[in-house]
């Protein structure tokens, strides 16, 4: 339906009426959100003007946690319903991908923002604290299952793998997070304190109008990304039909 | 499936004894390892003696990396995987049996980094035992793990960049907790070394549980 | 870097890399639509045409 849409000259684009409105909405709430933490929203008794970071901030790591939720779900999905299905559950194995490619970026954008928060509160833009350095190993973690998802080989092997590890990870999280918690905890020497404030009235407001902002953009995102694998696997096969043609036809002209 | 697993545990060690790659190789690369470490602390006794412990477990990552991947090597060759999946043993078995090979080498290897610690860097051991029983925990943590991450990655050009990127997130708690353990051991710290040595084998555990389902689908079609 | 510098790099590094993600994907989704667009009248064969037709899932 995409295609048809399509005006001539350009070839098929992966939107549909559908997106087209979602990502209008998102720019919208985009355009709201920013009004709400740069404007509306007061300065934290304690922290200043560095809450207004906090609205990227916490929304972004939500969503990435949440990614990374899809990628594990599909990835489950894709190992025990997807193949035995006739279409192999290729979709599962694309939303995983695409899933963890938006979690990847919302991560990045994490360890950015809190960067950034942190020079402004701490005076630094890095400490070894249990969050931080979670995040940090999620991020790696992740970045290895899109290495992963390119592995040069046949393309069951790649999914089925990439799932694996998809699940292996999802075990893995909670144990990275309790130990360097854990350990953290233990050698708590300057510990800086300020966590996040308490967060109320219009500064509330502001964090969950990011959030619901930060989940139409994310999803706008996935969709796409989606779309854009799929015309990626349509690609590899039709290379594959014809280099089969091309085998075929050698074989019938000599 | 005992039998099984230790069928091909010996089946590797076999083929590590008769190539001697991991006493031959890798434990001389972990010596040096240590010595560079040296150059790289600039010898200063009391900070070697300090990082002892983490600088034992840095060692044991580089050259365990190499012992995974030389473990899958040794399938991809000759059609040896073939032959595994004809031989009708159960893919938690060929696993265990994998891991179990790998302690035995890491085993090795940590034998001969160990007695580096003590020569190198002065090292002096408090409690034994608990050096001991973490040096396994953290032994079996990595070896389940490892040959997990070194199926996933396996039979492929890109396996010698793709393993350590995969593996390292995943043994960092293992890193971590070992190396409290051991600074515990060495007196060092005043840290609940049995503790952290309990979150070894707990890591231990849940890998060898998830290895053991993943092996199944991993061997189905390569 | 002042406070206020370190806030507007923060949101304005999150747009940037939300927005060139998001341009990225429609970039790609262009291309790969294209080349499916070239292939599909060259070689003329019906293996791509039933798909073509068919709604996004």
């Amino acid at each position: 339906m995409g295609e048809q849409n399509a005006p001539a000259g350009q070839g098929p684009m992966t939107a549909t009426p559908a997106t087209r409105v979602l990502g209008g909405v998102a720019v919208l709430a985009t355009v709201v959100a920013l009004l709400l933490g740069l404007v509306v929203s007061p300065k934290d008794v304690v922290q200043g003007d560095a809450v207004r970071l906090l609205y990227v901030h916490v929304p972004v790591i939500w969503i990435a946690y949440g990614s990374f939720g899809l990628t594990s779900l599909a990835s489950a999905l894709y190992l025990w319903r997807g193949r035995r299905r006739a279409d192999s559950g290729r979709h599962y194995d694309r939303l995983a991908g695409a899933a963890a490619e938006c979690g990847v970026l919302f991560t990045g954008l994490t360890l950015i923002s809190g960067a950034l928060w942190g020079k402004i509160t701490w005076g630094t833009y890095w400490q070894w604290d249990a969050r931080l350095t979670t995040t940090v190993l999620l991020f790696i973690t992740y970045i290895g299952y899109l290495a992963l998802r390119r592995l040069p080989a046949d393309p069951t092997v790649r999914s089925k793998r990439s799932a694996i590890m998809a699940l292996a990870s999802f075990v893995n999280v909670p144990i990275v997070h309790f130990s360097v918690d854990w350990w953290r905890t233990l050698h708590q020497q300057e510990s800086f304190g300020l966590g996040e404030p308490e967060i109320t009235g219009e500064m509330l407001w502001s964090l969950l109008f990011s959030t619901l902002t930060m989940t139409i953009v994310a999803a706008w995102l996935m969709v796409h990304r989606y779309r854009v694998i799929r015309l990626e696997e349509m690609l590899d096969d039709e290379g594959l039909c014809a280099a089969i043609e091309a085998r075929q036809a050698e074989a019938v002209g000599s | 499936m005992l039998g099984d697993v230790l069928l091909v545990a010996k089946k590797d060690l076999l083929i590590e004894w008769r190539s001697r790659i991991t006493i031959g190789q890798i434990a001389p690369l972990g010596v040096l390892v240590l010595v560079v470490f040296a150059f790289a602390l600039d010898a200063n006794a009391e900070l070697l003696e300090r990082a002892a412990g983490g600088l034992f477990w840095i060692a044991v990552l580089f050259g365990g990396v190499l012992v995974v991947q030389r473990s899958f090597d040794v399938e991809s060759e000759d059609g040896n995987d073939d032959a595994l999946r004809l031989s009708g043993i159960e893919p938690p078995a060929i696993f265990l049996g994998k891991a179990l090979a790998l302690v035995v080498q890491l085993a090795s290897l940590e034998l001969v980094l160990g007695a580096g610690l003590l020569v190198f860097f002065n090292t002096s051991v408090e409690s034994w035992p608990l050096a001991l029983v973490a040096a396994l925990g953290g032994t079996l943590a990595f070896s389940v793990c490892g040959t997990l991450y070194g199926a996933l990655a396996s039979g492929v050009r890109v396996r010698d960049t793709l393993l350590p990127l995969l593996l390292i997130p995943v043994v960092a708690p293992v890193l971590l907790a070992a190396t409290r353990a051991f600074e515990a051991a060495f007196g060092l710290s005043t840290d609940a070394g049995w503790n952290w040595t309990g979150l070894l084998f707990a890591i231990a555990a849940i890998f060898a549980a998830v290895g053991s389902v993943a092996f199944g689908p991993l061997l189905e079609d390569g | 870097m002042n406070n206020a510098g370190s806030i507007i790099a923060g949101y304005g590094i999150t747009i940037a890399a939300i927005g060139f993600y998001a341009a990225w994907i429609v970039m790609r989704g262009r291309a790969i639509g294209e080349q499916l667009g070239i292939g599909r009248s060259d070689d003329g064969s019906s293996a791509g045409e039933g798909e073509k037709g068919s709604t996004w899932t």
